[in-house]
């Protein structure tokens, strides 16, 4: 009980970061370095908090939202990731791999979202057409809608993971251990290979 | 266009994704967009009736939408001071400018927003991140110890992430003002002011500029392995890493040309990295 205060402002503060990357603005708060490192002065663990925003973003750099495709969350990742670090004592390597997981497991959640939002679009119109200004409270709805549900996601992911996670980790052979600290170790070396691979200027472009 | 007319929609622009959804995309965000300029031309019904009109569907890159919204806002204006039987054949047209403009739009935005300008300021962050201190995670370690070797602070890595955030800003943010202007300066003719920047040009130099600088980091981070592996007791499982180091790389280019994803290039270090230990 003790640790809910702090898992809970750190998911607040990520599900109001993470509007950043769609419904707001689009300033790059939402983008894992940053939020990693917000949520790391947040936390009292800024080190932490930065490492795994850039690993997160590094690893997720050719995930591009173009047209409806949703790619993999990484402000949520980078959140849930930190989240575990500081307040379960998961080695940075597997809370890093774990909030890579919640990073894709959510997608799908995005995207009923999405979907569920399309259903707005009848009693938009016709509203709108007796009272134009409405439209504003149909954006607040939508804002609303998508911080309770990265919130509820966030909390509700970090608790299962913190619980079920430390148990499979004391089960995993302590070999095993070492493969998430160098898979871990690894991540800047294959993301700024990614990163000079997919800046590389080819013919064409 | 009024300066008040320009905040307005440039303000209400950044909520354009606010109700994303399958049906429409953006067409929620646009209205409530364009509202301003409905709002300067037509007053009643015929508000209503406009706002309505654009909650069709709407999808392009969010920043590249300032393009489509001033060129909406004039002709907007324009219908609104024609004569009436001209209005439906107006209203037909808006809507399939809009339409047309919104993939050119969104194919260069997708480019240089996305496919560029992001990785570029990443990279550019990560530069700073290491000119002020953060050496010993981009070393592979990571290290309290190391961290107060190179000065890291808290203060200084803030630094170095509004630096990132600055140079990704003033171009969005450019883009979305001058946008506003030249979409409704053109008039429904010509390129629609998607010609005041070469783009193409800027892409390459900007991808050029990227890659030049990735490697510069490369470079840092071999200089900081150094640095870290010279001054502490070197330790037998960090060779066998940095051993691994060039196989590494060389195996994530020949992964990436095969058309992997990042994602999937990670998960496979940690199953080889598994494989590795139990044999080992």
């Amino acid at each position: 009980m003790q640790m809910m205060p702090g898992v809970l402002s750190v998911a607040a503060a990520a599900a109001l970061v993470d509007l950043d990357a769609v419904q707001f603005g689009q300033f790059t708060f939402a983008r894992p370095t940053v939020a990693g490192a917000l949520l790391g002065v947040l936390g009292g663990d800024f080190m932490t908090g930065l490492q795994l925003g850039v690993a997160m973003e590094l690893m997720n750099l050719d995930q591009v939202p173009v047209g409806g495709y949703v790619p993999p969350d990484g402000t949520i990742g980078a959140a849930c990731a930190f989240g575990l670090c500081r307040y379960f004592g998961f080695a940075g390597g597997y809370a890093f791999f774990i909030g890579f997981a919640l990073a894709k497991m959510f997608s799908p959640i995005e995207m009923k979202m999405r979907a569920h939002r399309s259903l707005w679009n009848a009693p938009v119109t016709a509203q709108v057409v007796k009272d134009p200004g409405a439209l504003g409270g149909w954006i607040l709805k939508g804002m609303v809608q998508q911080f309770a549900v990265c919130l509820i996601f966030m909390l509700s992911a970090v608790y299962a993971a913190g619980n079920i996670g430390g148990v499979f980790w004391a089960l995993l052979p302590q070999k095993l251990h070492a493969a998430f600290f160098i898979s871990y170790r690894l991540v800047p070396w294959i993301g700024l290979t990614a990163l000079a691979y997919q800046l590389y200027p080819r013919k064409g472009t | 266009m009024t300066p008040a007319l320009r905040w307005g929609l440039f303000w209400r622009a950044l909520f354009i994704q606010a109700c994303w959804n399958y049906e429409g995309m953006q067409n929620v965000g646009f209205a409530f967009a364009i509202f301003p300029a409905l709002r300067a031309a037509y007053d009643g019904e015929e508000l209503g009736a406009s706002c309505a009109r654009h909650l069709e569907f709407f999808n392009t890159q969010p920043f590249m939408a300032s393009f489509a919204l001033g060129l909406t806002a004039r002709m907007e204006s324009e219908r609104s001071a024609a004569p009436q039987p001209q209005r439906e054949v107006m209203a037909t047209r808006i809507a399939s400018i809009k339409k047309a403009m919104a993939s050119p739009l969104a194919a260069i935005g997708d480019r240089l927003f996305w496919g560029t300008l992001r990785p570029f300021t990443l990279v550019l962050t990560l530069c700073m991140c290491w000119a002020l201190g953060m050496r010993h995670w981009v070393a592979g370690r990571v290290d309290a110890e190391l961290a107060a070797q190179f000065n890291f602070t808290q203060t200084r890595m803030i630094v170095a992430l509004l630096f990132g955030m600055l140079v990704y800003n003033a171009a969005a943010l450019w883009i979305r003002w001058a946008g506003l202007g030249h979409g409704y300066n053109c008039g429904a003719s010509g390129a629609c002011g998607l010609d005041f920047v070469n783009w193409q040009g800027v892409i390459k130099r900007l991808k050029v500029a990227g890659f030049v600088t990735t490697v510069f980091l490369f470079v840092l981070k071999l200089w900081s392995f150094v640095q870290v592996e010279l001054s502490a007791p070197v330790r037998r499982q960090d060779i066998i890493l940095y051993c691994l180091f060039p196989a590494v790389i060389a195996a994530t280019v020949l992964l990436l040309q095969r058309g992997w994803h990042i994602v999937r290039i990670y998960i496979a270090a940690v199953l080889v990295s598994a494989v590795a230990r139990l044999i080992a």
